[in-house]
């Protein structure tokens, strides 16, 4: 076991041990400590990463074993995701005070922490579907984690749309298996034409698409994150969204690259065209969405949407560029570190003003700056950092992805990329514009609510810190993180390092650089104040508008049709014309009766079998009454004699009740299911044994109890021609060999000779019909066999 | 890897345990505190027994053995090679727990000693069918048990499990007609009835005789395997029966059908003879229908066990689809998904068999907030079902990806997206479950608000085919689980044809 596998597996088994802990106390301890372990362990194995060494480790599952490597990128993401995975976490124990699932949270919150590490730290496709695809569906369980209603209906849409971007993907990798030969992280041979590159590439895009929030892919990532606990929508728009960017990014970068023979980019080059496109669309959909919402946690899901517009218009036009696009590429990888940092900041943020507020709603609240100052002071700088200001991470990777946006918009064939500039250029404004209003509504204007708002606990206000610090020194120093992990590691995939050292040492932090933020600032400022005194920010879209309208359409409409064929179904059978209808009918009939008098004789009448059953049980239970009460005289008699003779005579008068019941009256079969009238006659048995056992009585006295029997039943009943139930012989047959206690019951005369002949021959009978027909049915088989076969011209035996 | 064959009394040993069972049961069918020692004791006996196998088979040995002559060419002969040995384990592993479960789900049952002494007969029956080593063996285990899995269906002896017993027991033995039929042409076409792999068919033999026998063959066994248009029974006969039957019909008995279909291709027929013919285009075709069809009836199901059968009409098409490309992987992916369905479906009907003892409740539109009163079982349905939709790590997923994998690399993107859609519909069906479980749509709190977890005993078959579940996915690669029994099979299968 390596310190990888130790890595993924540490925070599975926690979150294992995690729901044994009884007291809050100890669950935080247990979550925080095993986050502080893994990111200590990824600390370790930085260095020796960073020198270009990579690492590699396994753990058994599916065909043989999951493997894992740590290359510069995936340790990257790994960090950012596990210190955001820390500040979550930390958040967490404050923020969930008593909730009832919290020990369900925070062992959640860990198995996603190990399922994205595996995303990252995949070493083969297989590993990193996988991983993938857990990440996703457990992820559900934080959206619905509040049990509402709203959260209900987005977590409908985001297992729909995690599950049809899974098998998008699902089918992606099957292809690469079939195509390539193999899943691991390697450029596809040269043999893979360019169709097939094209549908890998669809594949991939649509599975980690979705992940992303890409447009037209993104409807569950404004539904879920907002009804997910704070901590947990940090970790979806912070970490979870980038596993979809890291995917495309590997599929850009890695599977799309050439091989290093040939160096031939080919069909990448328009795949970047296409995936900078979508990234446009994306940011700009994203920013004047996220302009419109009054929840500042539904804005700020609007923004994770726009925000994952800029890291894959970075990713884009850096595969456009081909080996000349590190600079948007890493504008794009260190967008992802910023995002991760300033997102997942905004979030707890929120989470803390709508715990204190009781509210999110952003015109409902003002001049929290007062009672909140810390967090007050965190939102503006993650604020800061998400609106591009100078000096904040932000604006270092915008910065890089524009300059790599006007490059591509120069080369051939990128002339489109003029238009996408200036939307770029538009959405930054609008960003600033919407984070203006972020503040500018909820900490900096009169208050709006009545009472007056606390500062929330330490744990929250750690948790909020905790991003703050590299948040700040990204903007003043991202030299070392692009400079010295991300430059080298690209120059190592065949991807000139270079346009990354001009950028830190010619454009970072110059006067073109500036002037163009001032811009955006400038007009995000216009923007809010137009916005607020027009009231564009209220406007409301037709739903048709919105895509996610089509896809709810297309879902009924695809349910709908398979309810439709169920009905279709359905009335086939029952509209099927009335003589075939007729004739299917007398069929079963006639098969029903064979068949069922092939296998099990006789029970076309289930009633009368119950009958049966019943009446035995009546019997018995007369039996067991007479034999409890003899028992209890049982010492003053020698032997079995009172318990034998006991039996004898209860036997006898159960059977005359049994008889009496079978010949249709009602009334003894009434009084048999009577306790007391069992008991009654139980002890009159017990009597007349004893009278028996003493004076040694003739047949007399039983005639006498049976005039009893007689009167009591209270009808003058004589055994009339009655309509035999038919039992199978072959039960009864077996009754009598395989139950000998039920052998001596006695029986009358009467019954011997009269009703069970006549109903045994009348079984008889009915089975040589059922043998017969049976035997007709296999002789017209053979029949048709024998003519089938003449037909065919078979030499016959 | 070549094999050995043995002449060995082992296949007979593992085939009369559970007969012996059922002898033992039947004359102690009154002592019910006897029923459940005699139950277990047989199946575990019986799985000790096939575990030897196992070890035996891995070494490269096959056993046989020649049990009687009906008449000179027709003898019933056993054989325990690796197909035969896979289709066993499944058997020996999945009839134990279906009688444990039974023992409680029909505690109360005066007939549940007959009940599970058919239950051991018709697991007799089924070893029989797996170790058979001739089109005629085959045919006489697999008919008797088919009749057995009449009485089984109709145990509850209400108006609807005889109505469904009834449509069982007509396709059963139209079913069956057909498959004599076949026997018979290739009795007459090959001059012998043994199974060898390549198949039996010299190579000028008559198109059109071949075709009718291919086509009796088809038919014969798609109705036990429901493929589409002979799937009639399925949905009416796996809720009419009681709840562990239904697991073993859909587990075991559907599955029987395809291992027929498999006999016939790779050792009856032969690769090149059915590549020739050129029906295997067809069977795809067939397989496709069926996969997409009854999953979306399976959509518009509302009955639970209903939907639980239109699920396992689309998932043995599947195997169909791989059979159809003939390729080895794709034998490997389709032998996995037999056996890995069988634990998925025998645990959710299973599931079903929970949820009706406990609440009374059949439909799926009455399982809202199930989770909450019966959590356990909750669990084990939402793992399960999303087993059979192909999450990983979970075995349903490695089925799936081995079958995706090997269809893709035979060219055949057609079959890929029926697989695809086949799961999104596999989704579309299971997913409601999971969602009525858990979170229900808000209203008044529903009658039964009190019912409880049904009995251990249930509960803990149901989860042992989840951690079986669970197992086969993360750890398929340990030696004498099905991916090594499959991989030895597909060779042994295959290599007699080059």
């Amino acid at each position: 076991m390596t310190m990888l596998s130790a890595l993924v597996l540490l925070p599975l088994l926690a979150a294992a041990a995690l729901p044994a802990i009884r007291n809050s106390g100890g669950q935080n301890a247990l979550a925080i400590t095993t986050v502080v372990l893994v990111l200590a362990g990824l600390l370790v194995l930085a260095p020796t990463v960073i020198q270009g060494q990579i690492l590699i480790g396994s753990l058994p599952g599916l065909l043989g074993r999951f493997h894992f490597q740590a290359d510069p990128f995936g340790l990257l993401f790994a960090l950012v995701g596990t210190l955001v995975w820390l500040s979550a976490v930390v958040y967490a124990t404050g923020y969930l005070g008593d909730d009832p699932h919290r020990r369900r949270f925070l062992s959640v919150c860990l198995v996603l922490l190990a399922t994205n590490l595996g995303v990252v730290l995949a070493a083969d496709l297989l590993t990193l579907f996988v991983f993938f695809e857990l990440l996703g569906l457990v992820a559900v369980l934080v959206v619905v984690h509040s049990g509402s209603q709203e959260a209900r209906s987005a977590g409908i849409t985001y297992f729909w749309m995690t599950l049809a971007g899974g098998i998008a993907l699902l089918a992606g990798v099957m292809a690469i298996q079939a195509q390539a030969g193999s899943l691991a992280w390697q450029p596809l041979p040269e043999a893979v034409g360019a169709g097939w590159r094209w549908s890998i590439f669809a594949l991939l895009l649509v599975g980690f698409g979705v992940k992303a929030g890409m447009v037209p892919l993104h409807i569950w990532l404004p539904a879920a994150h907002p009804v997910a606990p704070a901590p947990a929508s940090a970790l979806l728009s912070g970490v979870i969204i980038k596993a979809g960017a890291y995917g495309l990014f590997r599929c850009l970068n890695m599977l799309m690259a050439p091989t290093p023979e040939t160096q031939a980019w080919g069909e990448t080059v328009d795949m970047g065209l296409l995936l900078t496109l979508l990234g446009i669309t994306t940011l700009l959909i994203g920013v004047v969405l996220a302009l419109g919402q009054h929840s500042a946690k539904r804005m700020l899901a609007w923004h994770s949407v726009s925000q994952m517009g800029f890291v894959l218009t970075g990713l884009g036009v850096g595969a456009f560029l081909a080996a000349d696009g590190a600079m948007a590429t890493a504008g794009a990888l260190l967008h992802v570190v910023n995002h991760a940092l300033f997102k997942s900041c905004l979030f707890l943020g929120a989470g803390a003003v709508a715990l204190r507020a009781g509210t999110a709603d952003m015109y409902r609240l003002g001049g929290l700056w007062r009672g909140m100052p810390v967090t007050f002071a965190c939102m503006l700088v993650a604020a800061a950092g998400i609106a591009g200001v100078p000096l904040f991470n932000g604006f270092v990777s915008k910065c890089m992805i524009h300059h790599g946006l006007v490059e591509a918009s120069q080369r051939e064939g990128g002339q489109i990329l003029v238009y996408a500039e200036w939307l770029y250029m538009a959405a930054c404004a609008g960003t600033v514009a919407s984070f203006i209003k972020f503040i500018g509504l909820i900490f900096l204007r009169k208050p709006q609510q009545p009472k007056r708002v606390r500062e929330v606990q330490p744990a929250l206000l750690v948790g909020m810190l905790m991003p703050v610090v590299p948040i700040i020194w990204l903007g003043w120093r991202p030299h070392e993180l692009l400079g010295s992990v991300i430059a080298p590691a690209l120059a190592d995939w065949g991807v000139s390092a270079q346009p990354i050292t001009y950028y830190l040492e010619h454009y970072f932090m110059s006067g073109q650089d500036l002037i163009a933020s001032a811009g955006t600032l400038a007009g995000g400022v216009a923007v809010f104040v137009a916005g607020m005194k027009f009231g564009w920010f209220n406007l409301q879209l037709p739903q048709a508008v919105g895509v996610a309208w089509w896809y709810r359409k297309l879902g009924t409409g695809l349910v709908n049709l398979c309810l439709q064929l169920s009905c279709l179904a359905a009335t086939a059978r029952a509209a099927a014309p009335g003589t075939v209808r007729r004739l299917y009918r007398r069929l079963c009939r006639a098969l029903r009766r064979d068949v069922d008098g092939l296998t099990r004789p006789g029970t076309h009448e289930p009633y009368e079998d119950r009958l049966f059953e019943a009446l035995d049980q009546q019997r018995d239970r007369l039996l067991v009454a007479a034999d409890r009460l003899a028992q209890k005289h049982k010492d003053q008699y020698p032997g079995d004699a009172l318990i034998n003779g006991t039996h004898l005579i209860a036997g006898w008068l159960g059977t005359e009740l049994v008889q009496r019941a079978m010949a249709g009256d009602r009334r003894s079969q009434r009084l048999g299911r009577d306790e007391a009238f069992c008991q009654k006659l139980a002890s009159r048995a017990v009597e007349v044994a004893q009278k028996q056992l003493d004076a040694g009585l003739d047949g007399s006295e039983m005639q006498e109890i049976l005039a009893e029997l007689e009167a009591a039943l209270g009808t003058e009943s004589d055994h009339p021609d009655h309509n035999w139930p038919e039992r199978s012989w072959p039960a009864e047959l077996a009754a009598v060999v395989l139950a000998p206690d039920r052998a001596h019951w006695p029986v009358s005369e009467r019954l011997a000779q009269g009703a069970l002949v006549r109903a045994a021959r009348g079984r008889v009978r009915k089975v040589a019909r059922d043998l017969s027909s049976g035997l007709l049915i296999a002789f017209v088989i053979l029949l048709c066999l024998a003519l089938a076969l003449r037909l065919l011209k078979l030499p016959m035996p | 890897m070549t094999s050995v064959t043995l002449p060995s009394l082992l296949p007979l040993w593992i085939l009369v345990v559970p007969l012996a069972g059922a002898t033992l049961l039947a004359a102690a069918s009154r002592h019910r505190q006897l029923l459940g020692p005699i139950t277990l004791g047989t199946g575990g006996l019986c799985l000790g027994l096939v575990v030897v196998l196992i070890m035996a088979v891995r070494q490269g040995f096959q056993f046989e053995l020649a049990l009687m002559e009906l008449a000179p060419p027709l003898r019933i002969v056993l054989r325990a090679d690796a197909l035969g040995t896979l289709f066993a384990l499944l058997i020996a592993t999945l009839f134990p727990m279906a009688t444990a479960y039974a023992l409680r789900y029909m505690g109360d049952d005066p007939r549940l000693g007959r009940f599970l002494a058919l239950v051991l007969v018709s697991q007799g029956l089924m070893l029989g069918v797996a170790f058979a080593a001739s089109l005629m063996t085959l045919l006489a285990f697999y008919e008797l048990f088919s009749l057995i899995g009449y009485v089984l269906i109709v145990h509850d002896r209400s108006q609807r499990a005889r109505a469904a017993g009834l449509k069982y027991i007509v396709y059963i033995v139209v079913g069956g007609v057909f498959i004599l039929t076949g026997v018979i042409l290739v009795y007459f076409l090959a001059g012998d009835l043994r199974f060898v792999p390549g198949g039996l068919f010299a190579a000028d033999a008559s198109q059109r005789h071949l075709l009718t026998a291919w086509a009796c063959f088809m038919i014969g066994f798609g109705v036990k395997s429901a493929l589409m248009p002979l799937h009639g029974w399925v949905a009416d006969a796996h809720p009419a029966a009681p709840a562990p039957f239904s697991a073993l019909l859909s587990g075991i008995m559907v599955a029987a059908g395809s291992f027929g279909i498999l006999r016939v291709v790779f050792e009856v027929f032969g690769t090149s003879v059915l590549t020739e013919l050129g029906v295997m285009p067809w069977l795809a075709l067939l397989a496709g229908i069926s996969a997409i069809c009854a999953g979306a009836l399976a959509v518009g199901e509302d009955e639970l066990k209903r939907r639980l059968a239109y699920s396992t009409i689309s998932q043995m098409a599947y195997v169909m689809l791989a059979v159809a490309t003939l390729g080895e992987l794709a034998l490997v992916g389709a032998l996995m998904h037999l056996s890995h369905h069988a634990f998925i479906k025998a645990g959710l009907f299973f599931c079903a068999g929970l949820v009706a003892a406990g609440t009374g409740y059949t439909r799926v539109s009455q399982l809202d907030g199930l989770g909450h009163r019966m959590p356990r079982t909750g669990v084990l349905m939402t793992l399960l079902a999303l087993a059979m939709v192909g999450v990983p790590p979970l075995s349903g997923f490695l089925s799936k990806w081995l079958l995706g994998a090997a269809l893709l690399a035979d060219g055949s993107i057609v079959s890929l997206s029926v697989l695809l859609v086949g799961s999104l519909l596999a989704a579309a069906y299971l997913w409601p479950l999971i969602l009525r479980i858990w979170l229900p749509l808000p209203g008044p709190p529903p009658a039964d608000a009190d019912a409880g977890e049904p009995p251990s005993l249930m509960l803990a078959m149901t989860a042992t085919s989840a951690v079986i579940t669970t197992l086969l996915g993360l750890a398929a690669t340990l030696p004498g689980l099905p991916l090594e029994l499959a991989r030895l099979a597909a060779a042994t299968l295959l290599g007699g044809s080059g």
